[in-house]
């Protein structure tokens, strides 16, 4: 039972990890393709600018909701259903 | 320098090759002739055994009992597997089945006359020297010796690990091109401007 429950901790500390650092990624790529959106919008204000910044940070407010962030909860979920087929297969089968 | 960090590579790579052919399925047909347990010492071999709390009896003087699976191989060749659970830990099979898997292997035995072949899926290496078995993880009847059946297992765990290296190598990389870079850009701007500072006094004292 204890290796069990190590196994469980061990699991929800990587999942978790992982879960931090694709929502970090994932706000990153968004933000660099909002500000090349901004560069093609207006050409003539291209590169940093506190309006840049300003549209990004507006842009950027319902991100948590999109559908790109509510899927990078699959790595909280895909393990487990892993490891759950990996029973099966190797204890009845 | 370059040489030794050649080396290291190589090394690595090894290693890495090594570690995926220990821990991931294999398969191999092969004629069952005996599945029976005895008692064996686990010293510093340990590590390519079961771990202690996986549900293994070890009795005061270190001594184990394990199930054995001794096979004959196509090519006539012995060959032994272990039969242990590997529990909720290391490597990750999660298998704790042995004792239905036993009775399975006691159930295919069959002589020289009359083979009957099986597929056995295992992981591990067989070490004469150090006492070392692969660990059986589950038998199919096949129909001949000629019959492989194709490893899938290891070809979808070795793709899932190819995508997920992929994936941080994308995130390491959008991590340095977003903020790595400009923070080492700004500090080398702000050496270059104390820099500038700095000379522009040492020419102020000279009296330029």
């Amino acid at each position: 039972m204890m290796a069990f429950m190590r196994l469980i901790a061990m699991v929800i500390v990587i999942e978790l990890i992982f879960y931090v650092l694709l929502g970090i990624y994932l706000r990153s790529t968004r933000r660099e393709e909002l500000e090349k959106e901004w560069d093609s919008r207006h050409p003539d204000r291209a590169g940093d600018s506190p309006e840049r910044r300003e549209f990004v940070r507006r842009s950027m407010v319902g991100f948590r909701k999109s559908l790109r962030a509510r899927l990078a909860a699959l790595v909280l979920v895909l393990p487990v259903v892993a490891i759950v087929v990996i029973i099966v297969l190797v204890n009845y089968n | 320098m370059r040489w030794f960090l050649t080396a290291v590579g190589v090394l690595f790579g090894i290693t890495v090759f090594m570690f995926l052919d220990y821990a991931l399925p294999s398969k191999q047909t092969v004629r069952i002739t005996e599945a029976f347990n005895r008692q064996i010492e686990i010293g510093r071999n340990a590590i390519f055994y079961a771990a202690d709390d996986t549900g293994t009896v070890q009795n005061s003087t270190g001594r184990r009992d394990v199930q054995f699976i001794n096979a004959v191989r196509t090519n006539g060749k012995p060959y032994v597997y272990r039969n242990e659970d590997t529990g909720w830990i290391w490597p990750p099979y999660f298998k704790y089945d042995s004792a239905d898997l036993q009775a399975q292997a006691a159930d295919l035995r069959s002589t020289s006359a009359t083979p009957e072949w099986v597929s056995i899926t295992s992981y591990g290496w067989r070490v004469n020297w150090l006492s070392v078995y692969p660990n059986a993880i589950s038998i199919k009847p096949v129909s001949g010796p000629d019959v492989r059946p194709f490893n899938w297992g290891a070809i979808v765990i070795l793709l899932i690990l190819g995508a997920l290296l992929m994936l941080i190598w994308r995130m390491w990389n959008q991590f340095r091109e977003r903020s790595l870079d400009p923070a080492w850009d700004r500090i080398d701007a702000e050496g270059d401007a104390a820099r500038g500072r700095l000379s522009r006094w040492w020419r102020g004292m000279r009296g330029r």
